[in-house]
């Protein structure tokens, strides 16, 4: 029998009849959702804040201004070239600056303002707030308490500085949660989709942060626990490779660009710039870190303490614990308490090695590792247990009570010297309203006298490390006078300055300044102990920087 | 249009339909039997009516009164009915003769069959109640069972109707040379004598007499008549006998056809000629422009070329990245649940054409025949094609022997340049009867449902979706390495990069098989490029241009992974090569594309076509160059890279290479080969197989473009294949 093209159509008439795509679509209104809302609120508050720290108070966040500085020598030194983004420090926050510091012929500010670091902090801080709200929209807590508990996050005063001063921890946290999303999402609902984002954001974690490592490590580890005995082993692998793949990759390309650039595939942690030479030289060993050092108790007391920077997380922590073994098991806790736990293991590390900085930031992490804990235990203790409206409405207020306690429990941490370290005397200055100008927290505190004068002399080639001279280089007029480290040729003119480079400058060798290139090749430089040069200017202050002219007996 | 209308029932002629000359009444000369059938005897009854011979493209109608309005209406879907009056007794005595006694009527088919020991009535039992839920007709099912042959089918249909049974296998060689017969061939078209089942085998200056197969369709006869002007009666022969009768007369066109139609319809897509004069031209000029550039600033040029080289590396880069993109977001395939192909019921279903090209492979046939069988399709309306080289002498007696259900026919292709797939299945295709047609190859096994789903996306698609697309994925994925990285890589084809490109409504490389097609779509386009090695991603592209789409279904067709090396590297090596001929065919009038394909499907073009080849010849160039310059430091090299360009190399060399790692274990994890994910993260090892290939695919382009580096098949054990199938799974390993 051989069917003719209307008896297809009247086949193709009753299959297609009963299709639902056939059904006409509502008309759809714009609206703002509630995560529209959520990101409009955090963006103002970000850029209010942005504007409110650099033009009202003055604050510059050294890290950030310098990170700001490497995406400047990468565009605009004398040999432009990527590898000047440095290759101790994550690269990714001074790549993401790279369009930004581009417009830096139009608005300097970018640069000298370290607006450029502001701008990605802001958009990945709100990033940041999408990705919380968006796991929490997956667990079975009602509304009310979810909104409370993103605006928790995004208005934590520590979050709010970190989403609007440019420094990579708000951008790390980001990709914490992307990494927490994307993972919590697959296990959810087995979307392919969600898992490579899962390990894009991974990766894009270790662009920013090293603590990216350890922490895709444990999720990994509870990615594969998690689906143990559910799915085959051949999935528990295959999954742990996608969600692993770019992170491994990431660090390969890191090392390999250190390989070849730096001739030392580990260059980043062995470099005499790095964290270890940073902490070696002593200027970190607070009385606190000194407790934690070589001390296993001492330093989980250490880290543990930073807790407190959202205090519901110790309860919550041990009740997500609760929840990873047995018949009870979560794969939601398994991966939030594993991601904790892994956020925080290069710290407790270094912590006991002794080469921890003191900073508050590095902890960071247990603001939204805390608020997702909180909204996992509030879904497991809560449940839908609760039926009658008078009761439920005095646990959500008791709750919100709760949570909110937690954001302005991070206020009150941060008084405390050791848990607050720089940041509690940022955020005093930022309540009292008091200008943090000539303070010296501010890294362009004193440089303005050698600045000028650099200025005045826009002939005068000067040899410098960026990484104690950045605050004067990026507010000089003329970068070009500058050589600099990421310049082919500057371990040549370090040691064979003569007819190469007018002058040289140099900080005190005290402190981290010590690590500065000039101040390693030519020790006694600064104190005027090398013949072939002639003391041009001193400039008092925090570095006492000193300039000098090199003579024709120079080598 | 019925003749009594016009005229008043005294001025219709008059027709005698028995004769008494002998001792009983008879049916006269002028009464042809089996223009009888085309009506019940029912409705013979109960209209007062016989049709009795179509004459000049009428139906002729004998009744003893004016024909009611009923009857008029009921006549219709005959066309032009021209009614003859007779006398009562002489209509009820013609009526009789031929459809027997009002009270018993003539034997049915069945009862026919049983009683001439041709049927056992169990089996007939079986098949009615087959019938009786999937429709058909009676004898094509209880051929496609097996259970009669299509000459069995003849016979009893004979002796059912009284209409006499010609055996075309033995008077054949006598029909095809009588040159009588060449006008009588001449009014209808191949496709018309294949839809009817017909075949003329006897004409007179007023009459033609055509061997049928179904005595109770009238229609080819009506369109006969109605061309030729004569009268046409008609003869029962089986089925075989016509295929193989049309076969035989049209062996020489079809070959024609087969080799020639895409060059007749469109010459400037035929790959005849890989290369125009003007392409050799312009590649000339390019080149005296590279070496007069070169010479007069070497450095300059070189590092333009590269910087060209690099820039379209990163563009492909990112097209692969927006394809995991893409890829990952969302379904964008064709999906369709068991519910769904259930809804579809049996009788609904058209013929279906499967075109089955194989040379050299007897030993996979008994698969073939399992996976065919296999098939959730009715038998008797599938219309399969086995199509057999001429000179393929063990595979043609392998066939001939291996007792190959009926709806598998074996057509011999003759020996002809090229020898190519494509050809094979040209000359398939005028053969085919179906209203849909795919092809598979020898050793495919299609998933059951297939047939159904792609019907079903048909019907759901609009009347511009010209082609789909079922998945392919190889059913030996764990034989060794090479077959892992080869399932990983067609999981990424299939999985994210077709999808995405149906999606983003570019045009679609078609892979090698399982690809369906309505009927007249292919035909419209002039079917395969008999010249072009890679068939399939060429008739894409003429699909798209055409403004027909491919979408990319959720059923999936597991064939043999090739398993050798030396055989992988040749079959890569046509593959590639076909692509490169591919790009050249249709890049000849580059604006003329550019309006087919429009803006996106040109660019989605070169991306597909071009930098697939493009890619894996430019790999070990600069993988060289990489090693060069750390091994030497060569003060040339940095020169070919300047500032951005070296970014985007490097760029290319890293997110590059790890982008399309990441795209083949995402595409293995996808289909739910996780097992495969680990193998797929070192595909960078299978690229450089894939850059030996596509290097030796370019020179053969120049020295052999058209020449088809055919793949050894059934280097897998296919008795445990084979054993597999019958116990329903899918995976052989």
């Amino acid at each position: 029998m051989i069917h003719t093209s209307s008896q297809s159509s009247d086949l193709k008439n009753s299959l297609i009849t009963s299709s639902p795509a056939t059904q006409p679509e509502p008309h759809r209104r714009f609206q703002i959702t509630e995560a529209g809302w959520l990101l409009l609120i955090t963006m103002t508050v970000y850029a209010a804040s942005c504007v409110y720290l650099v033009y009202g108070l003055h604050y510059y966040a050294g890290d950030a201004q310098s990170r700001v500085a490497n995406a400047y020598y990468v565009l605009f030194s004398r040999m432009p070239h990527l590898g000047a983004i440095g290759f101790v420090w994550n690269p990714l926050p001074s790549m993401l600056e790279l369009p930004i510091v581009a417009l830096h012929p139009w608005f300097p500010a970018v640069v000298a303002r370290g607006l450029a670091g502001s701008v990605v902090s802001i958009v990945l801080g709100i990033v940041a707030v999408y990705h919380l709200h968006r796991i929490i929209r997956g667990m079975s807590i009602n509304k009310y308490l979810r909104i409370v508990l993103t605006l928790c996050f995004a208005l934590n005063p520590l979050i709010v500085l970190y989403g609007a001063n440019g420094m990579s921890d708000i951008m790390w946290v980001a990709c914490l949660l992307g990494t927490y999303s994307g993972v919590l999402d697959y296990l959810k609902t087995n979307s392919l989709r969600r898992l490579v984002m899962g390990g894009l954001w991974l990766a894009a974690g270790l662009g920013m942060r090293y603590e990216a490592v350890p922490f895709g490590a444990f999720v990994i580890l509870a990615l594969i626990l998690a689906q143990w005995g559910k799915v085959s082993i051949a999935k528990m692998r295959g999954s742990a490779i996608i969600l692993g793949a770019p992170i491994v990759f990431g660090g390969g390309v890191w090392i390999y660009f250190n390989w070849t650039i730096m001739k030392d595939p580990l260059y980043f942690l062995n470099s005499s710039y790095g964290n270890l030479a940073q902490t070696a030289t002593g200027a970190y060993m607070t009385p606190a870190m000194a407790h934690a050092y070589h001390h296993i108790i001492g330093t989980l007391l250490y880290v543990g303490r930073f807790g407190l920077f959202y205090w519901p997380l110790y309860f919550a922590f041990f009740i997500a614990l609760w929840y990873c073994f047995g018949k009870r098991r979560d794969a939601r806790a398994m991966v939030l308490v594993a991601g904790t736990l892994g956020a925080e293991l290069l710290e407790i590390v270094f912590a006991y090695q002794g080469h921890l900085g003191e900073w508050d930031r590095y902890f960071l992490e247990f603001i939204p590792n805390g608020i997702l804990l909180t909204a996992l235990a509030t879904e497991k203790l809560l449940g839908t247990r609760i039926r009658s409206k008078v009761i439920s409405a005095i646990v959500g207020i008791g709750l919100t009570a709760i949570f909110i306690s937690g954001t302005v429990g991070t206020v009150h941490a941060v008084q405390n010297p050791v848990l607050g370290s720089p940041d509690g005397s940022v955020l005093d200055h930022a309540f009292h309203r008091q200008s943090m100008f000539y303070n010296n927290g501010d890294p362009y505190f004193g440089t303005t006298p050698l600045v000028r004068y650099i200025n005045t002399h826009p002939k005068l080639t000067i040899l410098a490390d960026t990484f104690t001279d950045w605050s004067i280089i990026v507010r000089a007029h003329h970068l070009n006078q500058f050589i600099i480290p990421s310049d082919y040729n500057f371990s040549s003119v370090l040691h064979n300055p003569r007819g190469r480079v007018d002058a040289i400058l140099v900080p005190q060798p005290s402190g981290v300044a010590q690590l500065n290139a000039i101040n390693r090749a030519w020790p006694g430089l600064w104190q005027g102990r090398v013949p072939w040069l002639h003391l041009i200017k001193s400039f008092p202050g925090v570095d006492n920087w000193k300039l000098y002219q090199v003579l024709p007996t120079a080598p | 249009m019925i003749n009594v209308s016009t005229q008043s029932w005294d001025e219709v002629p008059s027709i005698t339909l028995i004769t008494d000359d002998h001792s009983q009444p008879i049916l006269a000369d002028s009464v042809d039997r089996s223009a009888c059938h085309i009506i019940s005897a029912q409705e013979a009854e109960s209209f007062g009516v016989l049709p009795f011979r179509w004459d000049n493209g009428a139906l002729c109608v004998a009744a003893f009164q004016p024909l009611t309005e009923a009857t008029q209406n009921a006549l219709k879907r005959f066309g032009q009915v021209r009614v003859f009056q007779t006398s009562h007794v002489d209509l009820a005595l013609a009526q009789w003769d031929v459809y027997g006694s009002a009270s018993q009527g003539r034997p049915r088919f069945g009862e026919i069959a049983v009683r001439s020991h041709r049927l056992k009535p169990a089996t007939l039992k079986n098949a009615l109640e087959l019938q009786h839920r999937n429709g058909g007709v009676l004898g094509d099912l209880l051929v496609s069972l097996k259970a009669m042959t299509h000459w069995n089918v003849a016979e009893v249909l004979s002796e059912q109707t009284g209409i006499p049974s010609i055996n075309l296998l033995e008077a054949g060689e006598e029909i095809n040379a009588n040159p009588r017969l060449s006008e009588a061939w001449g009014h209808l078209t191949q496709a018309e004598w294949r839809k009817y089942d017909m075949i003329p085998v006897w004409q007179t200056p007023d009459e033609i007499v055509v061997a049928v197969t179904n005595p109770f369709d009238g229609q080819g006869r009506a369109v006969l008549s109605a061309k030729s002007h004569k009268r046409v009666s008609a003869v029962i022969t089986g089925r075989r006998d016509i295929t193989t009768q049309l076969a035989e007369h049209y062996r020489d066109h079809d070959l024609k056809m087969s080799l020639t139609n895409l060059l007749d319809k469109n010459p400037d897509d035929s790959a005849t000629t890989t290369v125009t004069r003007q392409q050799i031209l312009v590649f000339c000029l390019l080149l005296a422009l590279l070496i007069g550039v070169g010479i007069w600033r070497t450095n300059v040029s070189l590092a333009v070329v590269s910087s060209i080289l690099v820039s379209a590396y990163a563009i492909l880069v990112g097209h692969r990245l927006w394809i995991i993109h893409k890829g990952t977001q969302a379904n964008h395939e064709l999906s369709f649940t068991d519910e769904e192909v259930q809804q579809l019921t049996d009788d609904q279903l058209p013929v279906y054409t499967i075109l089955i090209p194989a040379r050299d492979e007897a030993s996979v046939l008994p698969v073939l025949t399992a996976a065919l069988q296999r098939l959730d399709y009715p038998k008797d309306r599938l219309d399969v094609k086995l199509l057999l080289e001429e000179d393929d002498v063990t595979t043609i007696a392998a066939a001939r022997q291996a007792n190959l259900p009926n709806f598998i026919e074996i057509v011999v292709v003759p020996v002809a340049e090229p020898r190519t797939k494509p050809k094979a299945c040209n000359f398939g295709l005028q053969r085919a009867r179906g209203e849909f047609v795919t092809i598979y190859d020898a050793e495919d096994l299609p998933e059951p449902t297939q047939l159904k789903k792609a019907l079903l996306a048909f019907l759901h698609g609009s009347e511009s979706l010209g082609c789909v697309q079922a998945k392919l994925s190889y059913f030996n994925a764990e034989q060794n390495l090479l077959t892992r990285w080869f399932t990983a890589e067609y999981a990424a084809w299939f999985d994210l990069l077709l999808p995405a490109l149906h999606a983003a409504k570019m045009p679609i490389p078609l892979g090698g098989t399982s690809n369906h097609f309505r009927t007249t779509v292919l035909k419209e386009l002039g079917s395969w490029d008999p010249y072009n090695v890679t068939e399939d991603a060429d008739l894409g592209i003429r699909l798209h241009k055409a403004g027909y789409r491919t979408a990319v279904m959720n059923s999936t067709t597991y064939e043999e992974a090739n398993s050798d090396f030396v055989n992988w590297v040749r079959q890569r090596s046509r593959w590639i090569k076909g692509y490169l001929q591919t790009w050249l065919v249709h890049m000849r009038h580059p604006r003329q594309l550019r309006k087919q394909l429009g803006r996106r499907g040109f660019w989605g073009f070169q991306l597909a076509i071009l930098g697939t080849p493009l890619m894996f010849l430019l790999n070990p160039v600069y993988w060289f160059i990489t090693s060069l310059w750390f091994m030497t430091h060569w003060g040339l090299i940095p020169q070919l890279f300047p500032p951005g360009i070296y970014y985007l190399g490097m760029l290319n060399l890293l997110v590059g290479n790890f982008t399309f790692t990441y795209l083949n274990a995402v595409g293995v994890a996808k289909r739910g080969d996780w097992n495969l994910v680990p193998y797929a993260l070192l595909t960078p090892i299978y690229w450089a197989m894939m850059s030996l290939a596509s290097w030796k695919a370019l020179v053969q382009l120049i020295t052999k473009p058209s020449h088809w580096e055919k793949t050894q098949h059934g280097l897998v054990d296919w008795t445990k294949i084979q054993a597999n199938i019958h116990l329903g799974q899918q995976d052989a390993s």
